[in-house]
């Protein structure tokens, strides 16, 4: 077989596979979906899609921030309880604002939270036991002091008395003798 | 009346002007589809959206090629997306087969009103074709789609280039790798060609 027949044949066979026409109705259809399909459904959607969204974004608020209010709540009632048991008169209080008859109470449960949070490579010092503290004694010899006379009163020497200076008194003129 | 003018009308509202547009361009968008998907209800359903989309992006067509280009090129990538959502193999080949027998059949009508109906010729020809259309499938799809369309004989290199997406000769050289590829395929299984 030539090239120039193979060639042919190829033309053919390739017209052939894309040969063909659309119904007679074609245009009809055409037609008919512009008109009645709805047009631009998504911005229909957009409304319902924004509700949605500030919905979810609600109750993520309000899920966050009841958990932090039960949580304040649980450390101001765990303050209170403290409080009361040392004899004071129990605070009541609807927000969880830190009072100063309670401020130790209240931080010493963050300070247990601190303790036990995780301290990401940071060395924690060791707590000491009393083993740390027994040093070997030091080997000087024992200072003595004597005791004091029980009425060992000090002896003072009184001095001399000293014989009085005579003084002559300046005259109305001012001369001196 | 041309297409700028039917355009401008379809841009008004005009329904009509806009279904004028359909009936001059149906063909050749239906085989630029046809060309990408090889199944004839596929090709009709992309087609048939590749019009809607036009319509509805009407507003959006600058002029800058010519509405039949710009048409085309809305087909061809609907086509192609069309394509990529057809994962479903048997798909492809109920629609192949379909289309095979279409042809056949079309084949035998041909054969049949031909001069000489030589039966061994007839059996020969057949199975040629036979060959080509698998050679054909088998092209990679960037070589298969520019062959095919521009076996459509509704196209030309430039249109082809502007509807793909690809400089002229690009083109060029897909449509002639692909009949080398095909040549090559054909010469494998027995048909020889000489000079």
């Amino acid at each position: 077989m030539l090239d120039n027949e193979l060639d042919r044949a190829i033309d053919d066979a390739a017209r052939e596979m894309t040969a063909g026409g659309p119904g007679g109705d074609f245009r009809a259809r055409v037609i008919a979906r512009i008109e009645n399909a709805p047009r631009r459904r998504w911005t229909r959607a957009i409304p319902a899609v924004a509700a949605a969204a500030a919905v979810a974004i609600v109750a993520t608020v309000t899920s966050h921030r009841s958990a932090v209010i039960s949580h304040r709540s649980a450390v101001t009632s765990q303050s209170q309880q403290s409080t009361v048991a040392h004899g004071q008169t129990p605070v009541v209080e609807t927000r969880p604002t830190p009072q100063p008859t309670n401020v130790a109470q209240a931080f010493r449960p963050a300070a247990a939270d601190l303790r036990s949070r995780p301290t990401s490579g940071r060395q924690t010092p060791r707590p000491l036991t009393p083993s740390d503290l027994d040093n070997a004694p030091i080997d000087v010899p024992q200072i003595t002091v004597d005791p004091l006379p029980p009425d060992g009163s000090l002896d003072v020497t009184p001095l001399e008395t000293i014989a009085p200076i005579a003084v002559t008194p300046i005259d109305a003129q001012g001369d001196r003798p | 009346m041309d297409d700028a003018e039917l355009v401008s009308r379809a841009r008004g509202g005009d329904a009509a002007a806009f279904g004028a547009l359909v009936d001059r361009h149906r063909h050749a968008v239906y085989r630029a589809a046809l060309a990408v998907l090889r199944s004839h209800a596929d090709a009709e359903d992309a087609a048939q959206e590749a019009f809607v989309k036009a319509y509805r992006q009407l507003r959006g067509f600058r002029g800058d090629s010519s509405f039949k280009t710009w048409l085309l090129t809305i087909a061809w990538r609907e086509a192609i997306n069309r394509r990529r959502a057809l994962k479903s193999i048997w798909r492809h080949v109920i629609a192949d087969r379909g289309l095979r027998m279409a042809d056949s059949s079309d084949d035998r009508a041909i054969d049949v009103a031909a001069a000489d109906p030589d039966p061994e010729q007839m059996a020969h020809d057949n199975q040629l074709r036979r060959h080509i259309t698998e050679a054909i499938d088998a092209l990679t799809p960037k070589l298969r789609d520019v062959f095919l369309l521009a076996q459509t004989g509704e196209h030309t290199y430039d249109e082809i280039g502007a509807i793909v997406g690809a400089p002229l000769g690009t083109v060029k050289w897909r449509i002639f790798e692909a009949r080398r590829v095909v040549r090559e395929y054909l010469r494998q299984r027995g048909y020889a060609h000489a000079g």
